[in-house]
């Protein structure tokens, strides 16, 4: 398995060193749920710089007022040659093909990436991949792995999105309390007792789970079932931190990642119910 | 022109009935399986059935919720199950996942595939990418403006739904799993909890709200239908008789009024009050002028108010006694003004002097849900006509 990084700091590039085999970089204006975000010419930079993986995320909900500019902004990545485009919206998968543009696409779907047929039919659109979504259980994702001959892409370890709103809920919040606005919060539901970090930016307002996702346990097995690429996020984690954890993965150091990341498995052993009993 | 669709929620072989009898051109329902409604009273292979065969002799349609985000093993008799709703009659089938789309798009060239609000569609981009896949209809994004409903509309050979009713998802439809973090439930499989109208711990003594207000688009049909939107769309599988047959009703006037043109902003604004009062949470129009702001959101814990003004269920006529028979549903007495109202649209206004109980006997009030009551009146009314309080006594 590849190991992708998800960086927040300014000098990316120091982190590569460490292992991964590439980055993966939010771009700006086109994306949301993720804690930095890149523009064009510094994705550029990146590609220019190192012949490391170089992969883009465009996963807002597009409006048609984007579209021609997120038309220029895909030849654009062709011309940089980076190594796929993670994408929500079929606008982009509509234009790719429609102009026939050179570009691997990913099936990022957030939560609705859950099934075998589905990530094979988009392969048969032409799709490279599939990040796959946080809510299957190991045994789903094996059998995804097994009935699939796409790129699989996981979150080994991060902090989960859990939902994405085009409203500014913060904004209207502080402005209904009379309060100093905050960009950032953390809530917490008061039975279960599970707290989301609340982020609002432009594009509306983002919920993560507040406890980082780590698949230490399975790394092993998601590596040997011929999962593809594995992704460790930086989140919070400071700069050695975040190099540990690196190091850890690559040379596989389950106690360490533990360690550091704590042991928040999400879903792999809990089978979500829809039918209320 | 074609014209407009009046498309509506029904959880029960019943409400399937009213909300057609009360004006709505189709409705969607959710089977055994596939739905995202997984803990509602959803059809069975006879109740679609019936269902179909009822809305198809009224020249009406019926379209299958099949929207849920797949699991491998919700994969298992598919085909089956697909083929059953196909059989049992139904006109189109409301589709999330782009493999069942193309599944029934290549398997069954007499159902329509509609793509579900799930999808989020947001843009003429991946509306014409639904098209060119063979798909009939779009149901839109309910976080759009009126300019983009307006283009992603003229899209050529592809229809437009859009939410004129109901609740709304505070965040982007499927682009949510709140659920699934707090109580396990899969809020993309069916058992969304609703934790967005949870009210969740914030410093101190403060509550963080997040729930949105309800969505009423009364005011702007008019522009819906000139931007050629093709299905008008309204939310609430698990809302009671009442509400539907009021909210159904009053679109469907409005809708026919402004088609013949004779819509008075008089009877808007007496329609746009009956539907205020039947709704149990207060109602904006959301992001059709505007982005969705502070003025849209619920900043308490409980957003829900009661509503008592619906009295009763008309279920037949009493000939000896010259008297409509109703099922009480809610508290009324003799002096209360109210009114009656029949699917066809007709609408009595009705002071209640006398009420007989079940066994003839006259009463002074009506106390007991799900009693059975008689009031004197001269005419025969159809089947699932109703009453509502207008002044107590």
């Amino acid at each position: 398995m590849k190991i992708l990084g998800v960086i927040r700091d300014d000098n990316y590039l120091e982190y590569l060193n460490e292992g991964l085999a590439g980055i993966i970089l939010p771009l700006k204006d086109y994306s949301v749920d993720y804690f930095k975000y890149y523009n064009l010419l510094q994705i550029e930079g990146y590609k220019k710089s190192t012949d490391k993986l170089c992969f883009v995320v465009i996963n807002k909900m597009i409006f048609n007022n984007e579209l021609d500019s997120l038309s220029k902004v895909l030849k654009e990545l062709e011309r940089i040659k980076v190594d796929g485009v993670f994408f929500y919206d079929l606008a982009i998968l509509n234009l790719v093909r429609k102009n026939h543009l050179n570009l691997n696409l990913i099936f990022n779907q957030t939560h609705m990436v859950a099934n075998s047929d589905t990530i094979n039919l988009y392969s048969s659109l032409g799709v490279k991949g599939a990040y796959l979504s946080n809510e299957i259980t190991k045994k789903e994702i094996l059998k995804i792995r097994e009935n699939t001959k796409s790129d699989l892409f996981i979150l080994l370890l991060g902090r989960a999105v859990a939902a994405m709103s085009r409203r500014n809920l913060l904004t209207s919040y502080f402005a209904n309390k009379n309060k100093e606005k905050k960009d950032t919060i953390i809530i917490k539901e008061p039975k279960s007792k599970q707290e989301f970090l609340v982020i609002e930016n432009k594009f509306g307002t983002s919920f993560f789970y507040n406890k980082i996702l780590n698949l230490s346990n399975v790394y092993k097995s998601l590596d040997d079932s011929g999962i593809n690429y594995g992704i460790i996020e930086q989140g919070n984690f400071k700069k050695c931190e975040y190099k540990e954890l690196i190091r850890a993965f690559v040379n596989f150091d389950k106690e360490k990642i533990d360690k550091l990341a704590g042991h928040n498995r999400g879903f792999l052993y809990r089978e979500t119910i829809y039918k209320v009993k | 022109m074609k014209k407009i669709e009046l498309l509506a929620p029904a959880g029960d072989l019943e409400r399937l009935k009213v909300t057609l009898l009360y004006g709505a051109d189709a409705v969607y329902v959710g089977g055994e399986k596939l739905g995202l409604r997984a803990n509602a009273t959803n059809f069975t292979k006879d109740e679609l059935k019936e269902g179909c065969i009822f809305a198809h002799s009224l020249n009406k349609r019926v379209y299958l919720t099949t929207n849920i985000v797949f699991h491998d093993s919700d994969r298992i008799n598919m085909e089956e199950y697909i083929k059953m709703a196909v059989d049992c009659g139904v006109d189109a089938f409301i589709v999330s996942d782009l493999y069942l789309a193309k599944y029934i798009i290549d398997n069954y060239k007499t159902v329509e595939v509609h793509i579900s609000t799930q999808d989020s569609i947001t843009n003429r981009e991946s509306a014409s990418f639904y098209r060119d896949l063979g798909v009939k209809r779009v149901v839109l994004a309910r976080e759009l403006s009126k300019e983009e409903i307006k283009e992603i509309s003229s899209i050529n050979n592809l229809e437009t739904e859009v939410f004129i009713h109901g609740a709304m998802c505070t965040c982007f439809s499927g682009r949510c799993a709140l659920s699934n973090y707090v109580t396990n439930r899969d809020a993309n499989r069916g058992g969304c909890a609703q934790v967005c109208r949870f009210a969740f711990d914030y410093q101190d003594e403060d509550k963080f709200t997040l729930a949105t207000k309800d969505l009423n688009m009364a005011m702007y049909i008019k522009d819906l239908i000139e931007m050629g939107v093709s299905s008008l769309k309204v939310e609430g599988r698990m809302r009671s008789l009442y509400y539907l047959a009021t909210v159904i009703g009053s679109y469907r006037f409005l809708i026919d009024s402004i088609y013949d043109e004779t819509l008075t902003d008089e009877k808007l604004l007496e329609y746009e009050r009956r539907l205020d009062k039947v709704a149990n949470r207060d109602t904006t129009s959301q992001y059709f002028n505007h982005l969705a702001d502070v003025t849209d959101q619920y900043y308490t814990g409980r957003q829900e108010v009661s509503n008592q003004e619906y009295l009763g269920l008309i279920i037949g006529y009493d000939d000896e006694l010259e008297s409509i028979v109703l099922k009480e549903r809610n508290y009324f007495k003799v002096g209360d003004e109210v009114e009656i109202f029949t699917p066809d649209g007709d609408i009595y206004p009705y002071k209640i002097d006398i009420i007989y109980n079940e066994n003839n006997e006259v009463i002074e009030i009506a106390r007991h849900p799900e009693e059975i009551l008689k009031l004197p009146f001269k005419e025969k009314l159809k089947p699932y006509s109703m009453i509502r309080l207008i002044n107590k006594r």
